[in-house]
């Protein structure tokens, strides 16, 4: 646990730092005419103490049992998943919402242990086609049919 | 308008027929996430909100506030049978129901929280037809300074209560008022933080933070499991009455239970979680056999469940009287009323009576209609733990990716969204509660403009803050929050070292 926190804080850290950094571009103005980089300011203080904080008592905490971060299959499933989501919000504009749809719920069906492919493939093609008629023709919500298809 | 000309109005908007079906839809939607463990009401919500943009504003608040109460029906019946709570809030339900699960006695325990949820479901609604609208015209006297001591002891107090140490609060906290300062700043129109990406000139959207940190987190957290659910025992329509010694120890607690809870959900924090511990103990302390707590006491059913559900509608006054939401539930009510263009706050009763009055109408309908369906129909509740895992993990991943896309139609969105949802699963693993980070997206724009509003007031002394009466008690109060706890562990620590030197 001690050591995924540390490397929580120390990213957090940096980030802060980062934050006051960019906040420091912005004018301040005056206290009785506060800026838009007042407040920024007050925000990142704020971080960098929690990420200090949280790192000292770490430090000093009692060892812990150690955070069961995924292995093997586990890990496997995990960036399957986060992989598809990705792969998604990457090539929606070029492959459109229902082949995207399609290939996101095989993966994460795949993925998952579903077992028979012809099921797999039966419920990828409902998702996706059922998403469709959902959000963009039910609710009206404008899906990217995907430039390589226009 | 007096509340009961309103809710005699209230109950002409929630009875037509679409707002009808939303409060039961809602509340059904609701049942089933809380007997489903893992997403949450708040991941449900937000994962439903962009489904509710082509509805009304009544209409859209109706049904998510449906899921948030129908989920705490929900959240006990797994508790009970299976000691798996589907939601935080049954966590204290599953210690003795399920206890009373084991000894035979599932019906008389899953009858009891639903009747116990219906009483305190109905008695908060009808405080929160009372008190919410007094409140709001005491809110209209709110200045700039007051707006800031409400949102700093909100956002204080959800850090501080949410799990996790003071400093790892601070530090969600932090994280969450840092998102909230990206885009054109509330005072001057300035952009800021957008590093040269136009779509981020609008902010960072909640419906993505809130449904990463809540619902792609717990996707993350489900697919690295990949276990299935437990077979749930059957529970016949004949085992569902409680006898009536059972009854005679129940209705107490389910009237305490309603006070305790209520009146712990008009304060900041994780106040549905809150309510079930103040009234456990309560209960114990009370209970004229307290060695029986934890081995199947009913009263350790009932007066939880009740204050959950009273909890629940309590969490609805600060956000429909004041406009500030203290919970992530009631930050996504927000969300969606702001999506519709209506500001909750003092004038939301005047000025969109429909939505103030339809809203708590429809409340009294929809736990009706939970009690009513949701006893006789527990079987068809538990054989949704029998739905293949991988196709509703993909149908919800699928759902939050469209959903999320579709309140904006900004790719940013699912950026933040994945982004969100791996930094939700980190601090899930960590142990680290993200609530804070939720409700800091929504308050820090009113945090910044009700901080920046009350210096050019005071020609920038901060002595504003403290010399109004009630900004000056409520920072008093986040002072306390702070300084309190680690005082009495040291006053206790000295107090032990003498006793300990004249042993």
């Amino acid at each position: 646990m001690r050591r995924g926190l540390l490397i929580t804080v120390t990213v957090c850290g940096v980030l802060a730092l980062a934050y006051l950094a960019e906040g420091l571009r912005y004018d301040r103005g005056t206290m009785a005419q506060p800026g838009p980089g007042l407040y920024p300011l007050l925000v990142g203080a704020l971080l960098l103490v929690g990420a200090l904080g949280t790192g000292l008592e770490a430090l000093r905490s009692e060892p812990s049992p150690a955070v069961a971060w995924p292995r093997g299959a586990a890990r496997g499933r995990l960036l399957a998943v986060l992989a598809a989501g990705l792969g998604y919000a990457a090539l929606l504009p070029f492959l459109g919402h229902v082949v995207l749809a399609t290939l996101l719920t095989l993966v994460v069906l795949q993925a998952m242990g579903m077992p028979g492919w012809l099921r797999k493939l039966a419920l990828s093609l409902a998702f996706g086609a059922g998403s469709y008629l959902l959000f963009a023709v039910v609710l009206g919500v404008p899906l990217p049919p995907g430039s390589l298809f226009l | 308008m007096n509340p009961l000309d309103g809710l005699l109005y209230g109950f002409s908007v929630a009875l037509g027929a679409e707002n009808l079906l939303a409060a039961l839809l809602g509340a059904l939607v609701g049942t089933l996430v809380g007997v489903l463990p893992g997403l949450g009401p708040a991941g449900a919500m937000a994962i439903l909100l962009p489904l509710t943009l082509g509805l009304r504003p009544e209409t859209a608040v109706i049904v998510l506030a449906g899921i948030f109460y129908g989920a705490m029906y929900g959240g006990s019946t797994t508790a009970i049978l299976l000691n798996l709570p589907g939601e935080p809030a049954a966590v204290v339900t599953a210690i003795d129901g399920y206890q009373m699960a084991q000894r035979g006695r599932a019906g008389a325990a899953l009858a009891v929280a639903a009747v116990g949820s219906f009483v305190a479901g109905t008695l908060g609604v009808v405080a929160l037809t009372l008190f919410a609208p007094a409140l709001a015209q005491v809110a209209l006297l709110l200045g700039p300074p007051e707006y800031f001591a409400i949102a700093l002891l909100g956002l204080l107090a959800l850090s501080r209560l949410s799990g996790g140490s003071v400093w790892q609060g601070l530090l969600v906290l932090g994280l969450g008022l840092a998102v909230a300062t990206v885009g054109l700043e509330p005072v001057s129109a300035t952009t800021r933080y957008t590093f040269g990406i136009v779509p981020l000139a609008q902010g960072i959207d909640l419906v993505p933070v809130a449904m990463g940190l809540f619902g792609l987190a717990e996707v993350l957290l489900v697919a690295e499991r990949a276990g299935g659910l437990p077979r749930p025992p059957g529970v016949g329509l004949r085992d569902l009455l409680p006898n009536r010694a059972e009854w005679r120890r129940a209705l107490p607690a389910i009237l305490r239970g309603s006070g305790v809870g209520f009146l712990v959900g008009l304060l900041p924090g994780p106040a549905a979680v809150l309510s079930t511990f103040a009234s456990y103990r309560l209960e114990r302390r009370l209970a004229r056999q307290p060695q029986e707590f934890g081995h199947g006491a009913i009263e350790g059913v009932a007066g939880p469940e009740s204050a959950n559900n009273a909890a629940a509608s309590a969490m609805l006054v600060p956000l429909l009287a004041i406009g500030l939401p203290f919970a992530p539930a009631a930050a996504l009510l927000l969300a969606a009323l702001t999506l519709h263009g209506v500001q909750p706050g003092p004038l939301l009763v005047q000025d969109h009576p429909a939505v103030f009055w339809g809203v708590v109408a429809s409340m009294y309908l929809g736990n009706l209609a939970l009690l009513i369906l949701n006893l006789p129909l527990v079987g068809l509740w538990l054989s949704a733990l029998r739905l293949p895992q991988p196709a509703l993990l993909a149908g919800v991943l699928l759902f939050m990716l469209v959903g999320t896309y579709g309140v904006n139609n900004s790719l940013i969105d699912l950026f933040v969204l994945l982004a969100m949802g791996l930094l939700g699963y980190g601090l899930r693993k960590l142990k680290i509660g993200v609530s804070p980070l939720v409700l800091a997206v929504v308050l820090g724009p009113l945090l910044e403009k009700s901080f920046r509003q009350s210096l050019y007031l005071s020609a920038g002394s901060l002595d504003i803050f403290i010399t109004r009466p009630l900004s000056g008690m409520l920072l008093a109060v986040t002072l306390a929050l702070f300084v309190l706890p680690p005082l009495r562990r040291l006053l206790a620590g000295r107090g032990r070292a003498p006793a300990a030197a004249t042993e």
